[in-house]
This record gives C-alpha cells, structure tokens and sequence, in this order.
C-alpha cells in the first residue's frame, strides 16, 4: 500500500480531533480526501472502538500452561530437547539409508579383513632358523611330523607356502610338497637337530 | 529480574548465566503472555482456547528458537511481530477463515459484551480482514504507538497510519450498516 500523506495526516487528526475542533487548514485537508458525514462516522467508530477495548474484560490466562511450558524451557537435557524434536518422515528415511549404508560398510570391510586372516592362515612363516611353526587351517592338508631346516646364515626367508589339499597340482620348485618331508628330516639329521624340536601337530 | 528490561532478560535466558535462565524467561512469560492472550483472543475472533493455545505456542517459539532474536532489536515489536505472523498463517487458508465466520456467527456473547453497541463492534471487528484486525487490536486494545506497531511490521509509521486509516474507514462502513 502506498503512503499518502494526506491520509498519514487526516488518520492522525482522526485519532485526536472532532471535526468541528479543525482548523480550517486541516477541515480542508480533511474535506479533500472525504465529507464532513465520513469523517464524523469515522471518528465516531474510532472512539467506540477505543472505549469498547477498554470496556472489554481483561483475559487471564489458565496457570497450569504455565508448568508444562517452563518444563520445556531450552535448558534442560541436550538429548532430552533433541529426541523432542519434530523429525519429518524424509529426514528419518535418510537416517535410516545412512545407518544402513555405514553398516554395510563395516559389514563388508571385517568381512574383507577375515578373508586376510584365512589367507595368512595358509601361509607357512619361519621364525627360527631349527624350526617351522606351521599353523594350518582345516582347509590345508595337515602334514605332521614336518620340519624344515634352514641355515643360521640366512637372516630372512621368504615365507614357504603349502598347497591346499583341494588343489592337485604341486610346484615343488617352488613349493613344499609332501614329498620333501623325507629331505626335510635328513637335513635335520645331518645338522644336528633333534627330534624332540620336531613339532607335532 | 523484576528490574531488568526485557533484552536483559532474553539475554539471561540465552546464555542461562548463572542458572537463571528458567527464571527469567518466567519474567518474560509474566510481562507478555497476559498482553498477547487478549492480542490473540480480539485477532482470533474471541476464540479463548485458540488463544490460549497461541500464547502457549508463541512461548514454545521462544524457547526453540531465542537465537533468532538479535540483539540489537526491541524486544516487544519482535514478540509481536511472532503473534502477528502466527495470526497471518492461521488465516492463510480460506477453510480456516470460513470456520473462524463461522465461529463468529454461532458463539452466543459473553456477559462482558451485553452492551448492544459493543456486540455491534466486536462483530465488525470479526469481519474485518486479519491484517486490518491485528492493526486495530494492537492499536486500540494493546494500546501500542504508532512507533512500536511500525517496528512489529517492519515499515515506515506513515505506513502504518494509511493502514489504519483503511482499516477504520473499513469498520466505519460495516458499523454504521
């Protein structure tokens, strides 16, 4: 709406004067914008207005509003005001898709970290140089009474892997198959080393 | 508390200084709730349970959302500015409006209004607009200046004495019927 300073002028003469209290200046102000008969309904009605708000009876308010509302006051429990909170239905959805989608994660990646365990399981370490500690899953073939000796000079070696029984083929180049056992137990024999070292599964 | 100013109390409420945050927004409560029932009750066509339920939401407002209210501000324009706009959106659907006229034709007066004129009046405050009923309720019932119902909407007082000057030109017209 647009102001009209006519009308910001005429609204406040409205407020204080009866017409027959303006001035002439203000009478004709007043008189280009509306009659004397629209004026005097209008100050009329905005006096019974203001006497019909002052007559009117002051509401009290219910106490027990009170209590409930102060209860809820912002300064109280953090998780308390948070779980109180309106969630609308697409943001639960989202949470749940989220929580979903992080378990998933977590699911598959343990999963991807005991598949490494199984594949170390297959593996054969040497931690001595008198001794092979060979830990074998039931995946593996148990080959008992299994040494292997390797030289003290040798500071490192390469992990020996043992063929899963499911497999059929041996690359015993590379590989220790169960055929060694026999070269194995003579290499212990000719370097000293007891059977009682042996480990038995 | 009695002696602080309502920004004081709003800013103890905010900060919750020394524990004494329930305390004062109860201040507040005070002060206001009474002033905006009856500001509720003449711009909800004399509805007193929508009133009531209006004050109780209006502080449930305050309580969730206080870091809207910036400092520098007054604080009763702006808590009237909330009623205000709370009155605006109940009125924003025309179902909601025709319930209200509805409302307005059915309700049988109360002993206050036994007075002819004032049964007259409180009906042609009702068929108002809501904008026009707000400004006439705050003006004349809240007993606001000119000043403080400007800063409640935000625009210049000329502003405010065109609207009014519409809005009493517009009772006049179903008062005098």
């Amino acid at each position: 709406m647009k102001s009209n300073p006519d009308i910001e002028r005429v609204y406040e003469l409205l407020e204080q004067h009866d017409f027959n209290e303006l001035s002439e200046e203000d009478k004709n102000q007043v008189l280009s914008i509306m009659t004397e008969k629209e004026y005097i309904n209008m100050r009329g009605t905005l006096k019974d207005t203001g006497n019909f708000f002052n007559d009117s009876e002051e509401l009290t308010l219910n106490d027990s509003q009170y209590k409930p509302l102060m209860n809820k006051s912002g300064n109280g429990n953090l998780l308390i005001k948070i779980l109180k909170k309106p969630v609308q239905i697409y943001k639960a959805a989202a949470l749940v898709i989220m929580i979903l989608g992080i378990y998933s994660i977590i699911h598959y990646s343990t999963l991807h970290d005991k598949n490494v365990v199984l594949a170390q399981n297959d593996t054969i370490y040497i931690h001595k140089t008198d001794t092979v500690y060979s830990k074998l899953t039931d995946t593996v073939r148990i080959i008992k009474k299994k040494i292997i000796y390797i030289s003290q000079e040798k500071d490192r070696i390469k992990p020996a892997r043992i063929l899963s029984t499911s497999k059929n083929i041996y690359d015993c180049s590379k590989e220790i198959c169960p055929d060694d056992i026999d070269k194995i137990i003579e290499l212990a024999i000719n370097n000293n080393i007891s059977r009682d070292t042996l480990i038995w599964d | 508390m009695q002696n602080l100013s309502d920004e004081q109390l709003i800013e103890i409420y905010r900060s919750n200084k020394d524990g004494q945050g329930q305390i004062a927004l109860g201040s507040l409560y005070d002060r206001y709730a009474k002033q905006l029932l009856n500001f509720f009750y003449f711009t909800l066509h004399n509805d007193h349970d929508k009133a009531q339920d209006f004050v109780h939401d209006l502080f449930l407002k305050i309580i969730e959302k206080h870091g809207t209210f910036d400092n520098k501000q007054i604080f009763k324009p702006w808590i009237y500015r909330i009623a205000s706009n709370m009155c605006k959106n109940e009125f924003r659907d025309d179902k909601v409006i025709q319930k209200y006229n509805d409302h307005v034709l059915s309700t049988t007066e109360p002993m206050v209004f036994i007075d002819e004129t004032d049964k007259t009046l409180r009906r042609c405050i009702s068929y108002l607009n809501n904008e026009q009923r707000s400004l006439i309720v705050l003006r004349f019932k809240m007993k606001l200046t000119l000043r403080e119902i400007a800063e409640i909407y935000e625009c210049p007082e000329g502003t405010i004495k065109s609207r009014l000057f519409y809005a009493v030109k517009e009772l006049s017209k179903l008062y005098k019927k």
